[in-house]
């Protein structure tokens, strides 16, 4: 989106105009989904969509381009969904500490069921069943989100090598991992 | 680490340099270009990047629905910045008529000689020391009260001879320090007082009613 344009939309959209909301919706809203799926597939669609009445509270004081919008609203995403796992947290009354997640992927098996999904879907599961949990938010912050490495690392609130570490860390394990699940799927074409 | 066919075994086979890795979360780099052993992260990084299905996009009418209610809902609850700003100003003008009209109602008794005894005292303390002659308050010698600072008056006045003859309206408690210093920052004092006189001040005028008239707050007056 042009930066004008992109400015006209988020005009219109502060003034509460669905049809600049319905392109602002159409562009984020399948982004968000994919990126909260990633990272929580139970918690995706409420999150989501509480992501939208959060942002609708507050874009009146928005300002900025759409990069900054973007990052603006998968930053909420994120907040959205951190309250969702403590509220969770509470009322299931299990205390785990998030070194429990760290390398330790699901053991679900994205190879077997991505041939009956669809591919955007089997490449978010693919990503959270083979990732720890926080090198698969950088991947998809950075993937889904157009975010560079300042701005994730802003998001997540690490310094940007770290951020650097984890995407590297990140896509190498994905390497590994994929080459162990379908060896045959190395030098695949589009 | 799997060791990969037709690698030397102390080469890694997954080795990734910094712009490989950038070119594949950026999208840069197509599946055909990556390297073999991460052709299959960029297929998998290429599938998040694909446009939505049909079923992704479901409900975003009732969707875009609720968002705009809600926007038009905060922007309700919400003023806007311009009403903000002039709600500021007419604070501000507000109280910067409330201190104004306080040193003119103040300042009217005082050279009415209708202040309280002791706020009289050191009205004519001060402003005699430019030059304006009001009544001191009592036959006594006034409360001699240095120039510099304008505190609050005594307290004491509840227990001094009523020998103020109180116009009409004297018992309207009067702020503490009632004239405007000359000059040094006692001035802001006087803008509070006049906003919100000092309790002490409304207090001693309390305690003297006019003689012969019923004070609105006698039972507070201190007078044993």
């Amino acid at each position: 989106m042009a930066p004008t344009e992109f400015g006209e939309v988020l005009a219109a959209a502060q003034e509460g105009a669905q049809w600049a909301i319905a392109i602002l919706w159409h562009d984020l809203h399948p982004r968000l989904l994919r990126f909260l799926r990633g990272l929580d597939p139970t918690a995706a669609e409420d999150v989501e969509a509480d992501t939208w009445l959060a942002a609708a509270r507050d874009i009146g004081r928005f300002s900025g381009d759409d990069q900054q919008f973007r990052a603006w609203m998968f930053t909420i995403a994120r907040n959205r969904l951190i309250d969702w796992r403590r509220r969770e947290s509470r009322r299931r009354s299990v205390t785990v500490t998030p070194d429990v997640f760290v390398d330790h992927p699901a053991d679900d098996d994205p190879a077997g069921t991505a041939l009956d999904v669809l591919r955007a879907d089997a490449a978010v599961a693919q990503v959270r069943a083979l990732l720890p949990r926080d090198q698969a938010e950088v991947i998809l912050l950075r993937v889904l989100g157009g975010l560079d490495v300042t701005e994730v690392a802003e998001i997540v609130g690490k310094l940007p090598g770290t951020v650097r570490v984890l995407q590297h860390r990140g896509l190498r394990r994905l390497a590994e991992q994929l080459a162990e699940l379908a060896p045959e799927r190395r030098g695949v074409t589009t | 680490m799997t060791p990969r066919d037709g690698f030397p075994p102390d080469m890694d086979p997954f080795a990734l340099d910094a712009r490989t890795a950038e070119g594949l979360v950026a999208g840069t780099l197509v599946p055909l270009d990556a390297p073999p052993e991460y052709r299959a992260v960029a297929q998998t990084l290429q599938d998040l990047r694909l446009p939505p299905e049909r079923a992704e996009l479901a409900g975003g009418t009732e969707a875009v629905e609720r968002i705009a209610a809600a926007i038009v809902v905060a922007r309700r609850d919400r003023p806007e910045p311009r009403q903000r700003r002039a709600r500021a100003r007419v604070g501000k003008l507000a109280a910067v008529a409330a201190a104004a009209m306080a040193l003119v109602l103040s300042g009217g008794l005082a050279v009415a000689g209708a202040l309280p005894e002791s706020a009289q005292g050191v009205a004519s303390s001060v402003l005699g020391k430019v030059g304006i002659s009001i009544p001191t308050g009592s036959t006594e010698p006034a409360v001699s009260v240095p120039s510099t600072t304008a505190g609050p008056p005594p307290t004491t006045g509840g227990g001094q001879p009523q020998s103020q003859p109180a116009a009409n309206g004297a018992e309207t408690p009067a702020p503490g320090p009632a004239a405007p210093p000359a000059n040094g920052p006692a001035g802001s004092h006087v803008g509070n007082g006049g906003g919100t006189p000092p309790s002490t001040s409304n207090a001693g005028g309390a305690g003297h009613p006019p003689d012969g008239v019923p004070g609105p707050t006698s039972g507070r007056s201190h007078r044993p």
